[in-house]
């Protein structure tokens, strides 16, 4: 397989602000890779960067190869995005945004949008300024794959759109993915890229803190504890070494946990437990666990 | 080209409005000539005798506005006015327009480069600008040919028309290249605005002064004097002088805006 994005050390930065810090990614030919981080992690920054809408300050930004910058408009051929925020024209309608999408990638998208709007439910002679933000994400939703790139940027792509018409879309993905499309998905909603990628890379401050697969990064060696004492028991001094994000509420507590099962188990063996819970931790839960370091 | 036609729509109803206005002012104007012509007094002994500074405001320094053409050098002037700021408003649209209505993360992410997209949108900015020239002539032509003084000025108004044209395209290229420069989209207009006002100003100042000399240089008001241009004389030197500042700032909004950061 060859990258269809790949960034080495790819840094931005707006003079003493931090945009992002040596980003190094590889996205690979036909997977759906996720992108997650908290608003104002750096994700639209790096995305805007590899679309060349900023540019860099160092390091190397590729797309299927070429140069995002130096051969922006070869690699915008084959490239659809969907911006977090959607804005189009005024006293436009639906089609005539598509018509206009259309017009620069010089091929007939008239099949295709038909489609995507009948799936999508979208009235395309209505004005975009009258739409509600739900049916605006899916006119941007629609001129991004209306000529069927090979690779899809989607940035926050679901906000706006109610858990049917989330589905639908990850489903139209998916059949994109299919297809052969290759998907770069950020966002700040962990188990939509749980439900639907398979690396993912999480960001903090501006920097890449892990790439994953996402089976790995749930099968990893952390767990997630809770437990519930007696009343009267006092678990203000329960500590033991490898424990992580503690929370204690009551006569209950939880927290991730990687280190010495045995430690764990004697520390809990020290309280009068009614229950205790060993699982696998969410994503949500390795995610904080990332930005809590 | 379908960049084009859609900045062709887009400029459709402001370019309406500003006609509107061109053809109350031309015709108005000359209906006004009418009037001061057969009022007995001479209008041109009253306005000499206004302070300098206040004919230099309005734009009469040295035209006999007894005669139709030196009438029509006033109107032309506030059609240079108006022709100017209209100017401004299509150059700094040209460049900030989709990054203030948001739209750039739309446009600057289809197969286009940023130079062809600016391009496009200033061809279309100069398409608004001729029009709004050929019209405002046409509305003259046709007023002064209400008037029942029989007198063919339309060579002069060609005249005034092109010079109109030209300190137009300056300040397209200008007010582009500051638009281009200024680091928020929405100041840009702002920058394209004050150099207006500094020009205007600067004109005055010229108008003031018997031997303006190099001011006039800076002062793309003066380019074109009324008097040379009612005497069907246009002035060689700043014509090319307009047309290589037009040059001058196109260039660098165009390698400005290539490196920008758009947001």
């Amino acid at each position: 397989m060859s990258a269809v994005i790949e960034t080495k050390n790819l840094t931005k930065s707006y003079g003493r602000t931090r945009g992002v810090a040596d980003v190094s990614l590889a996205v690979e030919e036909g997977e759906i890779f996720g992108f997650i981080g908290p608003n104002g992690a750096g994700k639209s920054t790096t995305i805007r960067t590899l679309l060349s809408l900023i540019h860099k300050t160092s390091g190397e930004a590729r797309i299927f190869g070429l140069d995002c910058e130096a051969d922006k408009v070869k690699i915008l051929k084959d490239v659809g995005y969907l911006p977090s925020e959607v804005f189009y024209y005024d006293n436009m309608r639906a089609v005539d945004l598509f018509k206009y999408s259309a017009s620069f990638y010089k091929k007939d998208c008239s099949k295709k949008i038909g489609e995507l709007a009948s799936l999508l439910q979208l009235d395309l002679h209505k004005k975009i300024e009258d739409m509600s933000l739900g049916n605006k994400k899916k006119v941007g939703i629609i001129q991004g794959l209306l000529h069927s790139p090979r690779l899809i940027i989607l940035d926050e792509p679901t906000s706006g759109l109610d858990p049917l018409m989330q589905k639908t879309f990850f489903d139209l993905i998916k059949k994109e993915n299919a297809r052969g499309a290759t998907v770069l998905f950020s966002s700040h909603i962990l188990s939509e890229v749980q439900r639907i990628c398979d690396r993912v890379a999480i960001i903090k401050d501006g920097r890449i803190v892990s790439v994953q697969k996402i089976n790995e990064l749930q099968q990893s060696a952390y767990k997630a504890v809770s437990f519930t004492a007696r009343a009267g028991a006092d678990l203000r001094g329960f500590a033991v070494p490898g424990a992580q994000n503690l929370e204690i509420s009551g006569q209950s507590a939880g927290f991730i946990f990687k280190g010495d099962v045995n430690a764990l188990l004697t520390e809990l063996g020290r309280y009068p437990l009614v229950n205790v819970d060993i699982t696998e931790p969410t994503l949500e839960e390795i995610f904080m666990h990332y930005y809590s370091e | 080209m379908n960049i084009f036609k859609r900045e062709l729509r887009a400029g459709l109803k402001p370019f309406v409005f500003w006609m509107i206005g061109m053809f109350v002012l031309v015709f108005v104007g000359i209906v006004k000539y009418e009037g001061l012509n057969t009022g007995g007094a001479s209008m041109s002994d009253m306005v000499t005798s206004f302070p300098r500074i206040v004919q230099a405001v309005m734009g009469i320094v040295g035209v006999d506005i007894n005669t139709l053409g030196g009438y029509t050098a006033i109107l032309n002037y506030y059609v240079l006015i108006c022709a100017v700021i209209y100017a401004v408003h299509l150059g700094a649209g040209a460049v900030v327009r989709e990054s203030v209505d948001k739209t750039y993360e739309f446009i600057f992410t289809k197969p286009a480069s940023r130079s062809r997209v600016l391009a496009v949108k200033l061809a279309a900015s100069w398409v608004y600008l001729l029009l709004f020239c050929v019209f405002t002539a046409v509305f003259s032509v046709m007023a002064v040919g209400l008037l029942k003084t029989y007198e063919d000025i339309t060579a002069t108004i060609l005249l005034f028309a092109l010079s109109v044209f030209l300190v137009g395209s300056l300040f397209i290229a200008l007010s582009a290249f500051m638009a281009a420069m200024a680091k928020r989209p929405d100041k840009g207009a702002l920058y394209g605005s004050l150099a207006f006002l500094y020009a205007f100003i600067l004109g005055v100042i010229c108008n003031m002064l018997e031997n303006p000399g190099i001011l006039r240089l800076i002062s793309p008001f003066t380019y074109f004097i009324p008097a040379d241009l009612i005497a069907g004389r246009f002035d060689p030197v700043y014509t090319v002088i307009a047309l290589l500042l037009a040059a001058a700032f196109l260039f660098g909004a165009f390698l400005r805006f290539k490196k920008k950061d758009l947001s």
